[in-house]
């Protein structure tokens, strides 16, 4: 690589750190969103709803086996066919909204079904009403299963949003991608963008291994 | 409503998108079999901590999990032609696929190495030190008694992976790949249709990803009394 070369791969860098905000917008967004429907979704599973139940799992089973590329031609089809001159990084954030609700109520569903259930029985026989069961005993035993997956989830997230690119959203890809549209060395703006991604994943990767340190302090003093 | 979409497409389609599940299929099948080799041979240099290699398979493995897999495809699909041509290979007219596998199994080795290193380094040590008690080799403790157990632990997570990458060989098309999903935008240049065409792809999907998940659990419950058996 000529010098040349690298003063542009430092450009293209630039650009694209300039865009983490709207990565970091299309990924915490459906983030939040995910974890709302999700735990709603995976406590209708684990409490078995009727009907409910059964649909969800259904649905979340189905979502789960569409690729996020399908998800996100569909919906992009649908709701620009729909709604007159919808912003696409609303369809980016819908689409991966959906996405982030299969995996995280999955991850909620997974850590719930890590507390055996003698926690109930215990919290029952105690005279503790479900919710009550819920707020003391089991919840505080899930959070700290759930959390290094929830991270996953996100940088998941951080990744999959990466393909808004092909509905023009400017994110960390789109932005270094941009920068070399003149001089066509896409390679080198590709290798800038994968750099800038793996900083930004390999910093969250290192809060959230801080989270979990805090969270696993808790655990040990439970134990 | 119907003007965009329109329901009799999607079965009109439905064949001529069938039809190019073989290249897909061709991906999972190669970019496994090359995952798994990379895989293996990761895990063992992690495990055995063998100086320098050890160092750059921590990079590489972090690399292969910090990056999206779509700028991990467009870095192997401009960045491999360059570096053949240092060694003297015209990679340029080059089938799409090739670089489709490329980047897939080297993505999936990296994924597939923490997988493997969790589930050998998982398996109890008192399980090798009975081997070599009654005289195994090293090699007949990983081959006879290490490696079964793991990969019973591995199983999960493997599968887990492969259905993973069977969705992420969607994105080929951005190549130029024409799998199914490059067909449905064949198909949507020469008739303007292109939501059915997606919605068939969908349901080619669905359809893929619950024979594998059918194919694993059998192949787990298969795994699982076969090792139950040898125990008693």
């Amino acid at each position: 690589m000529t010098s040349s070369d690298l003063s542009f791969l430092i450009v293209a860098a630039r650009a694209g750190i300039a865009c983490i905000p709207t990565t970091l917008l299309l990924s915490i967004v459906p983030f939040v969103i995910g974890t709302i429907l999700g735990a709603v979704i995976a406590m209708v599973r684990i409490f078995r709803v009727k009907y409910l139940a059964q649909l969800f799992k259904t649905v979340i089973d189905t979502l789960k086996a569409v690729p996020l590329i399908l998800i996100l031609y569909i919906l992009f089809f649908t709701m620009t066919a729909s709604i007159k001159n919808i912003n696409m990084t609303i369809v980016a954030i819908s689409t991966l909204s959906v996405f982030a609700t299969v995996i995280i109520s999955e991850t909620i569903r997974g850590a719930f079904m890590s507390i055996d259930s003698s926690q109930y029985e215990a919290g029952y026989s105690v005279g503790l009403t479900t919710v009550q069961t819920l707020r003391r005993i089991v919840i505080p035993q899930a959070v700290p299963v759930a959390v290094p997956v929830l991270c996953n989830n996100l940088i998941g997230l951080i990744k999959a949003s990466s393909i808004m690119y092909l509905i023009t959203v400017k994110d960390i890809l789109n932005g270094t991608l941009i920068t070399a549209s003149s001089n066509y060395l896409y390679l080198d703006a590709y290798i800038a963008a994968a750099l800038v991604y793996w900083g930004l994943i390999l910093m969250i990767e290192l809060l959230s291994r801080i989270l979990e340190k805090r969270m696993g302090r808790f655990r040990i003093s439970a134990a | 409503m119907s003007t965009y979409f329109n329901i009799k497409l999607v079965f009109e389609y439905f064949p001529q998108i069938f039809a190019k599940l073989p290249v897909t299929l061709t991906i999972v099948a190669f970019a496994t079999i090359a995952g798994v080799i990379l895989g293996t041979l990761i895990a063992l240099v992690r495990i055995n901590k063998i100086p320098v290699l050890q160092q750059l398979a921590v990079v590489y493995v972090s690399f292969m999990r910090g990056t999206p897999i779509i700028v991990q495809l467009f870095i192997v699909f401009f960045g491999l032609p360059v570096l053949l041509k240092k060694v003297g290979i015209n990679a340029n007219d080059w089938n799409t696929i090739i670089f489709v596998i490329v980047t897939y199994g080297l993505n999936l080795g990296a994924f597939m190495s923490e997988i493997f290193r969790g589930a050998i380094t998982g398996v109890d040590a008192g399980q090798r030190e009975a081997a070599y008690s009654v005289g195994m080799t090293n090699w007949q403790a990983f081959q006879r008694i290490i490696a079964p157990q793991a990969l019973l632990t591995a199983m999960p997570s493997i599968s887990v992976n492969i259905v993973g990458l069977l969705q992420n060989t969607s994105l080929g098309f951005t190549i130029g790949l024409v799998d199914v999903i490059g067909e449905v935008r064949a198909i949507g240049v020469s008739t303007y249709h292109v939501l059915e065409g997606y919605v068939a792809a969908a349901i080619i999907f669905i359809a893929l990803s619950i024979i594998l998940n059918k194919f694993f659990s059998f192949t787990e419950n298969k795994l699982q009394t076969r090792i139950a058996r040898v125990n008693r």
